[in-house]
């Protein structure tokens, strides 16, 4: 073996480990995205659903593989093996265009590395990739034809099955083509115009059969805008997303500690893992807060697809059922394929917890038919009989017509049905907190907070004692509030520190910054 | 039956179980028309079927890894066979389950020579909450397994397309609503497309639930100001009602709307549809209320007002027909059989949404004698409605819920000349597990004697090329 080709495998296979490591170790929350956004039913009825669009193939084996981005590995597996193999197509066609060695490797480089963007992308199918291998693997195959005629005749025929089983693969494969034409030397150009032309305009004479615009016929099976760079910013809020959804509240903690992130979604995971660690009475403000916004995610037309998927997670946990099943189904409706296993399995818990069986029948008969969910939804069938669902208790039995983001109703007649409800109660209390609503949070908590000889949690009792003040409370009553000498004389210190401060936070942000006080005084509400 | 246990070594020792067998979908015992597709099923249980189809002589053998796709041909040879005899066909099943054959009762399917509108339109959509992201609709030949999307809004910037309706189930006369900047109603005459902006000054909103008069001269719609609300306890998910609603009747040669006479109160009227005569629209009226805190008081009652199409005149007195409300109902959606005979609608406990209310029965009024059948028989647990009449009035189709109570899909039912209505069935599918699969509902199916004359690219072009005909208000309206 040449010294030169040791070097590129060398080369190569230290790239390729540390592609490999980046979607492992750095970077694995979009592949696990995908995979929970898509939904592959090992059926043959669904099968055929792929013949409908362009890029079956491409699509088919796409959907069949990104099943195993479950695990990181898988992901990380799949995504740099592919784009290995992309890499060393690209090799081979530059190499067959004449190019002379090193420069095919280096060349081949540039492509991959932008794919390997797109990956790094929220929305970027693993069937584009394949449709780019398509390409390239026929586009090679073509190259090595001997004959002239073979050379021109066969381009568009093939080219237009390319379409029908690779999609937008085909303008790579003619540009290829033509590039591969003009460049060979006994070819004449002017031969190579009209079936390059004609496979160009592919797309745009079958698209109607399809059903697609111009511009989506071009770039399926690509079907959202492409992004190239590598968002971290994405990547975090991903991290929570998934270690919420494996209840792994004290590592989401950590991780939002460590990121320490201004973001709308970041605080909403944050306040779910700090309610179910029963913390957020103490820590709200231990993390950054954007208002009310930092408890809902809303579904509105300004929401994006992916706030409205992670929305159904704290009505799930409220046991405010409908509007969990109402954000888990727009989120279906809104993805990319309009169907999740992710949110399937959501919808199964929903009506498994309600207790309509036949609607969730209708969920775990489609994740049975996947290959990574099976075992968990043939368990869950057993739920269907189940009485006693934990979750059960907390759903309403109370029936009132209430506006989608009228979460104040929410909470309420989730207390009214269950004043047992915990998650209830804290998401009321600090939902007037965040709204520096101290009246309605004053109102909540007599209502609804149980009086009790334990200690009143830090936020609620730094709130309360400021109606108290308002209302000029006498001791019997801060005695009755349970309230202790240390919240009232930490509260007088801070009022004497806010009147020197004259309005700067600065002076007040080290001992305070984590209080209501302060951020009654300070924060914008979004 | 012999047949299936001795083909290919037949299998030996089977259990004989006494009940019918668990096939997916229900087809056992149902009445079909001699037009229909195959009635392919399944048995989720099963991993192998033997199956024999046997009427007047005729006898089909069929083998499937637990379901069986009928050859149409066949199957229609079959039928013939079974109307010319005047017989049923009877269907023998064993299926291996768990490693055992078991031997089931067999059922039979009822054949009639009575036959079906042979299209079916709906719009494909994921079940409830007003949203939408794909919206596709579809026309199905029933005879067949082709189904044809004539509108998708993919091509049409995603904006919303509410559902096709026909006059006279005639495929040269329909319309339906594209929404969106390039939208309006688009309406087929013949083949010809016209877009028209339904809405004009005065009139409370666009126009949103319609039906043709007999003439397809005009149409009669309702306005509605339309709010979306949630409920809270299990079992109830979305509301959805009116804050206002009205009637108009839009004259599609002249363009031009004529309200509901002013002499009325202000009620909430809505769902309107012409008699099979033209010469009077039913209608759902309600009285305001204060809503959503009333909405459980909320309650339609059925009304019929005159209307003169040689003068396009509304008539100034309007009737009840059904007084559901003191009844504690509501009635939605009312369809007149096309030969005049029947009225069908939807009755639910309140409110004017009753795809969203598992309790939603269809109800049939015989209008010759007033009697009312609350076709038990057809109606299930679940939502039944958004109904509509084949062109012979001896079959409906409708959208039940009755599998899951959430995706709705097309149920065909036989009405006898007797008035009777049999069990129905679900729209034959080619593959039974496509409805297991999808994640969209079958909404409002209609049935029409005819394909339509347009596809996807025409309504694409209508809506980027073809700019939306005005109307107006025809002032001054003198009524009978």
């Amino acid at each position: 073996m040449r010294k030169g080709t040791v070097v590129t495998i060398l080369t190569a296979g230290i790239v390729a480990a540390g592609c490999f490591l980046f979607f492992l170790l750095l970077y694995p929350y979009h592949n696990l995205l995908k995979e929970q956004m898509t939904l592959f039913l090992h059926s043959s009825e669904h099968l055929l659903t792929y013949c409908a669009k362009p890029a079956w193939l491409s699509c088919y084996a796409g959907d069949l593989l990104t099943q195993f981005y479950i695990h990181p590995a898988g992901g990380a597996i799949i995504v740099t093996a592919s784009l290995l193999a992309e890499w060393l197509l690209f090799r081979c066609v530059f190499r067959k265009f004449g190019i002379r060695s090193p420069f095919p490797s280096l060349l081949a480089v540039v492509p991959v590395f932008i794919e390997l963007l797109f990956h790094c992308g929220l929305h970027y199918p693993l069937s584009s990739t394949i449709s780019t291998l398509l390409a390239l693997v026929t586009l090679i195959t073509f190259m090595r034809l001997r004959s002239n005629s073979l050379y021109y005749w066969l381009a568009f025929p093939v080219a237009a099955i390319l379409y029908l089983l690779a999609g937008h693969g085909i303008i790579l494969f003619t540009v290829g083509w033509l590039i591969g034409g003009i460049l060979h030397k006994g070819r004449r150009w002017y031969f190579l115009i009209l079936p390059a032309v004609c496979s160009l305009a592919m797309p745009l004479l079958v698209r109607t059969l399809f059903l697609l615009s111009p511009f989506q016929a071009y770039r399926y099976p690509v079907r959202e805008p492409l992004t190239v760079n590598v968002d971290m910013t994405w990547k975090k809020i991903l991290a929570l997303d998934y270690e919420s959804q494996q209840e792994n509240w004290t590592r989401v903690l950590l991780l939002s500690r460590e990121y320490g992130m201004q973001n709308r979604i970041a605080s909403y995971y944050t306040n779910l893992a700090l309610s179910q660690t029963d913390l957020i009475g103490e820590w709200l403000f231990h993390f950054y807060q954007p208002g009310p916004a930092g408890l809902f995610l809303p579904a509105t037309q300004q929401s994006t697809p992916l706030m409205i998927t992670f929305g159904n997670e704290v009505f799930f946990y409220l046991g405010d059922l409908n509007m969990a099943q109402h954000a888990a189904m727009l989120g279906m409706v809104f993805s990319q394929y309009h169907r999740s296993s992710r949110l399937v399995k959501r919808l199964a818990e929903i009506h498994l917890a309600i207790g309509d069986a036949p609607a969730a029948g209708k969920y775990l008969g489609l994740l049975e038919k996947t290959l990574f969910y099976r075992k968990w939804a043939v368990k869950a069938r057993e739920l269907q009989t189940v009485e006693n669902i934990p979750l059960r208790e907390k759903i309403p039995s109370i029936d009132t017509v209430r506006l989608a983001d009228d979460y104040i109703t929410c909470l309420e007649i989730l207390l009214q049905s269950n004043p047992e409800n915990k998650t209830a109660l804290d998401y009321l209390l600090c939902y007037h907190i965040l709204n520096k609503d101290i009246p309605s949070f004053r109102q909540a908590y007599d209502k609804w907070a149980q009086p009790s000889d334990v200690r009143i949690p830090g936020v609620y009792a730094q709130a309360l004692i400021v109606s108290l003040f308002q209302e000029g409370a006498d001791n019997e009553v801060l005695i009755k509030y349970n309230m202790t000498s240390s919240v009232i004389s930490e509260f007088m210190d801070y009022t004497r520190a806010y009147e020197e401060a004259n309005g700067l936070s600065a002076p007040l942000k080290e001992r305070f910054g984590n209080t209501f006080w302060f951020y009654y005084h300070f924060a914008m509400i979004q | 039956m012999l047949s299936i246990l001795s083909a290919c070594g037949g299998p030996q020792g089977f259990i004989t179980e006494q009940t019918p067998p668990p096939i997916y979908p229900d087809y056992p015992g149902v009445t079909i028309p001699v037009n229909i597709a195959p009635l392919n099923f399944m048995i989720s249980d099963a991993n192998r079927l033997r199956v024999n189809l046997s009427v007047g002589g005729l006898s089909m053998d069929l083998k499937g890894p637990g379901r069986i796709r009928i050859p149409i041909r066949k199957w229609h040879t079959l039928l013939d066979r079974a109307v010319s005899r005047e017989e049923d066909i009877t269907v023998t099943i064993l299926a291996k389950i768990q490693g055992k054959w078991h031997l089931y009762l067999p059922f039979q399917w009822h054949v009639t020579r009575d036959t079906i509108d042979p299209f079916l339109s709906y719009r494909l959509i994921e079940p409830g909450y007003e949203v939408w992201k794909t919206i596709q609709l579809a026309e199905r030949h029933i005879e067949t397994f082709r189904e044809r999307i004539i509108a998708d809004n993919q091509l049409t910037e995603n904006s919303c397309m509410n559902c096709h309706t026909y006059g006279n189930q005639d495929p040269a006369l329909s319309f339906f609503h594209l929404r969106g900047p390039g939208g309006g109603t688009v309406l087929n005459r013949n083949g010809e497309l016209r877009k028209i902006d339904l809405f004009a000054q005065g009139m409370l909103s666009g126009v949103v639930y319609g039906n043709f008069h007999p003439g397809g001269r005009y149409a009669v719609f309702s306005t509605n100001l339309v709010l979306p609300g949630f409920h809270t306890q299990k079992g109830e998910r979305l509301e959805v009602y009116d804050r206002e609603s009205d009637l108009v009747i839009v004259d599609l040669e002249q363009n031009m709307v004529i309200p509901f006479p002013d002499s009325f109160a202000p009620e909430l009227r809505t769902f309107p549809v012409f008699s099979a005569t033209g010469d009077a629209v039913y209608y759902c009226n309600a009285p305001q209320i204060t809503v959503p805190d009333s909405i459980d008081h909320l309650r339609y009652d059925l009304l019929k007002i005159s209307f003169d199409p040689a003068t396009g005149t509304w008539g100034n007195k309007a009737d009840t027909v059904v007084r559901a409300a003191a009844e504690g109902l509501s009635v939605c959606h009312p369809k007149t059989s096309p030969d005049g005979r029947y009225l069908l609608y939807s009755m639910a406990h309140y409110g004017t949404f009753p795809i969203w209310h598992q309790e939603t029965d269809l109800w049939l009024l015989d209008l010759n004698t007033g009697e009312t059948d609350k076709l038990e028989e057809v109606n299930s647990r679940y939502s039944d409605t958004y109904h509509s009449w084949s062109s012979n009035s001896r079959w409906f189709v409708f959208a039940s819920k009755r599998d899951d109570g959430l995706y709705g899909k097309p149920y065909f039912c036989y009405v006898d000349l007797q008035g009777k209505a049999h069990k129905p069935f679900v729209l034959p599918q080619r593959d039974p597990q496509r409805y297991h699969n999808t994640l969209k509902s079958y909404n409002i199916p209609e049935l029409s004697r005819g394909k339509l004359p347009f596809g996807a690219s025409d309504i694409e072009r209508l809506y980027y090329k073809v700019p939306a005909e005005k109307v107006s208000i025809k002032q001054s309206v003198d009524h009978e």
